[in-house]
């Protein structure tokens, strides 16, 4: 057992010695993106670039649909936040402080649901949004993802949180269900909603196997297929493949930096995969 | 405040404006339906888009179905799944690469954890650090580690010069990945060429465990903040410490983290797809031209492959409906293993 004035350094090391391998292929991932063809192809690689060629970014933006990949991206994922947190919230609240016979049943049929893997919904969703004649639509993508029991399940413990007082204090004042939930609860609850409403964003945005399955046309393709595409496009130019992956990349970490704190704690209380 | 359009039930119910005291019978069922109206937007959802596949998907198992419903088959493409040597390499693959990543992210998941715990003045920004790769995304980030491992180019070949190791195909390299510790260990290891897993689905694992380790980390740190410190304070006076600490008084009291973790890993690798879809036809996508490697082809990608690429929709809806009951019995085994231990935990 080494002594205790050992030991902070030996944990600092460790730390940093984990911290670098997890670190590297985001850093090799924006070094790659600023070297030159000829240089990104050389064995042994070169840690640093020769010359910074930031141009690569605009190289691989124009190679590629990008703008229009981020704009339905962004619509998608808004889309999923907005339909997602409206549905969600509305069943947390009758779930959490209303009195609706068989709500216990209805709560324990959407825990059970979490039990279904993707691969079994895979195909009837598929069908169904043909029949429905949604395919390669906004519809299809955003849809699907309107409501989710992990959010309902979220905003329901947070529901249960807000004191029953105020709305004894609010009915006595005339006010209704919808309204002490717009006025007083969703308020109150304001960072479960950001942290659900973060979740359902970053889902949304990275989510690749559903769109790749239900998207043919460039006009609704998210940005995690045109990736895919750009990949067997550019193939052997590792450079401006790297520059796609990082724009892919740069709005949820950005997110990611700007919420961290209420991010790391939502997800470890979920539990999500 | 009425209710807004749409609401129209609610008006047959309720009197009209002046509102008088409803009697408490009134005042309930009114609650009542509304409660369902509120419901109603998110179960019709869940209920098209989770619940009905669920059920649906065994319908569809039942019929020969390429691209349209065909003939009613009963359960022959079950009888057909049995015999078929390729799903059954896809399911044995994907029991691979869950013993393979699983049980190595939550080890390496506590660890890191336990070091966090310690108290370090940069505990927040390593936590941040670990759990990056968790929330970007997995297809950008496979296709950096399908650049990584390049067999040309990449620095994982670099890395095994530095330490003057022969170069490899990585995701390439349809082999056995036990080949490779045995030249590692300068021939001291053996195993059979050709058993499971080859190491391009070694370095999927890789991969995985890169991917999830933060999110472990995470859990168990906001288990290991549950534990009361008067628990540990005790235990410490009555003289335990370092490893026997943790043996006899963390690991004990982190059961149900690592129950649920356990859980929760395992679902997720089994129906794993974003990670081996992109790296697993040997650095680019599998996609449907023929897949490169069979030995990456876990069962995701068998259930993708005939549904997306064979258009065989009824026979892809078997083999799911199967994995899925894999899954459930996977479930039931970590209940009956570690389940009881939660009750003692508690």
């Amino acid at each position: 057992m080494p002594t205790k004035r050992l030991r902070r350094p030996l944990l600092y090391v460790t730390m940093t010695v984990a911290g670098v391998l997890m670190a590297f292929p985001f850093v090799w991932m924006v070094l790659t993106s600023l070297k030159s063809e000829s240089e990104a192809t050389i064995f042994p690689p070169h840690l640093l670039p020769q010359s910074w060629l930031f141009g690569n970014y605009l190289q691989a933006w124009r190679s590629a649909p990008f703008a229009r990949y981020f704009v339905n991206s962004g619509i998608i994922a808004i889309g999923q936040t907005a339909l997602g947190l409206s549905t969600s919230a509305l069943a947390a609240y009758a779930l959490a402080r209303m009195r609706v016979p068989g709500k216990r049943v209805i709560f324990g049929i959407l825990i059970a649901t979490l039990m279904i893997p993707p691969e079994a919904t895979l195909i009837p969703n598929y069908i169904t949004i043909q029949r429905l004649h949604w395919y390669d639509t906004y519809f299809a993508l955003i849809i699907p993802f309107g409501a989710s029991v992990l959010s309902i399940f979220l905003l329901r413990q947070a529901f249960l949180q807000v004191p029953h007082e105020l709305y004894e204090a609010a009915v006595l004042d005339g006010c209704s269900h919808a309204r002490y939930l717009a006025q007083i609860v969703l308020p109150l609850s304001r960072s479960a909603v950001a942290v659900v409403g973060l979740l359902t964003f970053i889902r949304g945005w990275n989510d690749f196997q559903w769109p790749l399955i239900v998207t043919s046309s460039e006009s609704v393709r998210p940005v995690q297929v045109g990736l895919s595409i750009f990949q067997s496009d550019v193939s052997t130019q590792f450079q401006l493949l790297m520059a796609g992956t990082m724009m892919a990349v740069i709005p949820i970490l950005l997110l990611f930096l700007i919420a961290q704190r209420q991010l790391v704690q939502g997800i470890s209380r979920a539990g999500l995969r | 405040m009425r209710p807004v359009a749409g609401a129209a039930p609610l008006e047959a119910v309720s009197p009209p404006e002046p509102i008088r005291p409803a009697s408490p019978k009134a005042r309930r069922r009114r609650e009542a339906l509304e409660g369902y109206l509120f419901l109603c937007p998110a179960l019709v959802i869940i209920g098209l888009f989770y619940v009905y596949p669920a059920l649906y998907s065994f319908y569809v198992s039942l019929f020969r179905w390429e691209v349209v419903q065909e003939a009613f088959v009963g359960l022959r493409n079950y009888a057909h799944l049995l015999h078929d040597p390729d799903f059954g390499h896809s399911m044995l693959l994907s029991i691979v690469y869950v013993a393979g990543s699983v049980p190595i992210e939550i080890a390496i998941g506590l660890a890191l954890a336990l070091l966090l715990h310690q108290g370090l003045r940069a505990r927040a920004f390593f936590r941040l650090l670990y759990f990056l790769p968790y929330i970007t995304s997995q297809v950008a980030l496979s296709l950096v580690w399908g650049w990584i491992f390049n067999a040309q180019y990449g620095v994982a070949n670099a890395v095994l010069r530095l330490v003057h190791l022969p170069p490899q195909g990585w995701l390439l390299a349809n082999n056995g990945a036990s080949s490779v510790w045995q030249v590692a260990s300068g021939g001291h290891l053996h195993a059979p060429d050709a058993a499971p897993p080859s190491l391009a689905l070694a370095s999927i694992m890789l991969v995985t465990v890169w991917f999830y380790v933060g999110f472990h980390t995470v859990v168990y740190l906001s288990g290991l903040s549950a534990i009361p410190t008067e628990v540990t304070e005790a235990a410490r006076i009555d003289g335990a410490a370092g490893f026997s600490l943790f043996r006899y008084i963390t690991f004990p009291l982190l059961t149900p983290t690592t129950y649920f973790l356990l859980i929760i890993a395992t679902i997720g690798a089994m129906t794993s797809f974003n990670i081996v879809y992109i790296l697993g036809g040997g650095g680019v996508q599998a996609g449907c031209g023929g897949n490169p490697l069979e030995t990456t082809k876990v069962a995701a990608l068998f259930i993708f492959d005939r549904f997306w690429c064979q258009t065989e929709l009824g026979y892809a809806s078997a083999a799911a409906f199967v994995l899925s009951l894999v899954i459930l019995a996977l479930t039931v085994l970590n209940v009956r293993a570690v389940g009881r231990r939660v009750a003692f935990a508690d």
